[in-house]
């Protein structure tokens, strides 16, 4: 350690920090590529903590001053164009890499003993990542926000039993107003990054407690300290990240878009975002009436499962083992279906407007 | 210099080097930007005729305070309602026929004159016109 | 104004990035170049370290010049 270090020593716990660090190990083996992406996804929720910090020192939540004072913050503001679509592209990208991190979890069968905390606490912060999107979305003020939030609270609203009680938490009211704004920026702004740190906190010391988990059915091989030698990789992927978010905010900035009139029937063709098209092309795809009953029982049901089991995943995958052989082969098979799904539908919407 | 040192050593000014342009975006972003507001002072204080001696007048436009008044002798005058001490709009109190500031206490005469308190220096002036029969304020 | 401190600081900072919106595509692309290139440095002097320390683990520690 270096001389100015050694004033640490004693003080702050940085030379046992380091030896810990030290000590933790990565597997390396072919499919080591995927264990950057807990650390990517990381990377663009802190590049997404400062932006967005740096965008509340303008933005002002009311239905009257919200469109202008973003778009004061894209024409007026110095660089605001930039920071605005840096966190714009990130928060896609947040998306993006904690599908691919869950996925390649997925894949690994990582979820298994002693990492159903940091499947738990993993799922939870998926959910979270959405609703910061969801949240995000209606702050801008715009056309596509307003009607993506308004039909995007019609979903859970429609639940029996507590869909009208979450319809009127999330709106703060019976519609989408001045009153749902403050209560969706304070969820966006305060609620959800208190939790979701936390929740990040447990999921790191998770990780350093147990250690990357190997895919499943390879032998333990090659080691690879994390410091220093992954952290290098880690920083490699981090630097290509940055890449790709520059190029994305740089060559396709965010326009100021049109002030939302909250009386207008929504515009033709509007869609969610990419994350939100599975469900919506399967709403599009299903017929009004099934068996008699309302589509809509189905899907909320169907999400609800999903949902839970993904939840559930540990033990289902274990309770499921000790019965049937092949385990592994069959939900290989359905995140592979799965995924597969989310692809189409994506490419279809895209295509077929 | 061996290699390592030497690719340690570029490392550093490299993040050094990089890390200018993003101190410099930071920077001007919080930096808020100038406003387009007009920055000069021009409103109608109402008619002269409205206006009678010893009379005094507060008025209130936009993010400007400012009294109006005539003095015995005759003459239009305005200066700012903003205390010289820290910027708090000051009261006027006709009954005392003075001017005060409520934050630390600073007294003005109803000519504008600090006369007691921290105040420093006299309140602002402005400058009057007479135009069409209307008292028009300006800035100097 | 200038003069100050703060005037100094405002004058240097305030007409900074091209006020008046999205700059045009020559500009950003100008922008993207430069970035590019230094994280290209950047990431190739990070490469670079990494496989001195992999052929040499034992240099981590050590200090040298």
């Amino acid at each position: 350690m270096s001389d100015p270090m050694k004033w640490f020593d004693g003080r702050i716990p940085l030379r046992e920090l380091s030896a810990f660090l030290r000590r933790k190990i990565v597997p390396g083996h072919g499919q080591m590529f995927w264990y950057l992406f807990g650390g990517l996804t990381l990377l663009f929720i802190c590049i997404q903590l400062v932006t967005g910090i740096l965008l509340s020192l303008y933005y002002q939540p009311t239905p009257e001053t919200a469109f202008e004072s973003v778009a004061r913050i894209t024409n007026n503001v110095n660089f605001g164009w930039l920071i605005r679509g840096i966190h714009r592209w990130s928060a896609h990208l947040v998306v993006f890499c904690v599908l691919v991190h869950m996925a390649s979890k997925y894949f690994f069968v990582a979820y298994r003993k002693p990492r159903e905390a940091t499947w738990i606490s993993g799922m939870m912060l998926l959910g979270i990542v959405v609703g910061f999107a969801f949240t995000g979305y209606l702050l801008p003020w715009t056309k596509e926000g307003y009607f993506a939030t308004q039909i995007g609270i019609e979903i859970p609203g429609s639940m029996p039993l507590v869909g009208g009680f979450i319809a009127r938490f999330l709106r703060g009211g019976e519609y989408v107003d001045g009153v749902t704004l403050t209560r969706v920026f304070s969820l966006h702004a305060v609620i959800l990054p208190l939790i979701s740190l936390a929740i990040i906190l447990f999921h790191l010391i998770q990780n350093q407690y147990t250690g990357s988990a190997l895919p499943k059915g390879r032998r333990p091989g090659r080691e690879i300290p994390f410091l220093p030698d992954f952290l290098y990789r880690d920083t490699l992927a981090w630097i290509v990240g940055i890449m790709v978010l520059l190029t994305c905010s740089l060559i396709f900035p965010i326009e100021t878009g049109l002030k939302a009139d909250t009386l207008a029937s929504p515009p033709e063709g509007i869609r969610p975002e990419w994350y939100f098209i599975p469900l919506y092309q399967t709403i599009k795809w299903l017929p009004a009436y099934i068996l008699g009953l309302n589509t809509e029982i189905f899907i909320n049901a169907g999400v609800g499962c999903l949902v839970m089991a993904l939840f559930l995943l540990p033990w289902i995958h274990r309770t499921r083992e000790e019965i049937f052989s092949g385990t592994d082969r069959t939900f290989r098979i359905i995140g592979i279906a799965g995924l597969l799904y989310f692809i189409v539908t994506v490419v279809y919407s895209w295509l077929v407007p | 210099m061996t290699r390592k040192s030497f690719i340690q050593r570029v490392l550093n000014y490299w993040a050094a080097i990089s890390s200018l342009p993003a101190v410099y975006v930071l920077m001007s972003y919080i930096t808020p930007p100038k406003s387009s507001e007009i920055s000069r002072l021009k409103i109608s204080a109402g008619k002269r005729t409205g206006y009678s001696p010893g009379t005094i007048r507060m008025i209130r436009e936009g993010k400007t305070a400012l009294f109006v008044r005539e003095t015995p002798s005759g003459q239009i005058r305005s200066f700012s309602a903003k205390c010289t001490h820290l910027g708090c709009i000051v009261e006027l109190r006709e009954d005392e026929q003075r001017i005060r500031c409520n934050c630390h206490g600073s007294i003005y005469d109803l000519d504008g004159n600090n006369i007691a308190g921290p105040a420093p220096r006299p309140l602002p002036p402005y400058r009057v016109e007479i135009r069409d029969g209307e008292v028009i304020v300006s800035s100097l | 104004m200038a003069g100050t401190m703060t005037g100094m600081l405002l004058n240097a900072f305030q007409e900074g990035g091209a006020v008046g919106g999205i700059p045009d595509i020559g500009v950003r692309l100008s922008i993207w170049f430069i970035a590019m290139f230094m994280l290209a440095v950047g990431g190739a002097m990070i490469y670079l370290r990494m496989r001195e320390l992999e052929k040499d683990p034992h240099s981590y520690d050590s200090k040298q010049d």
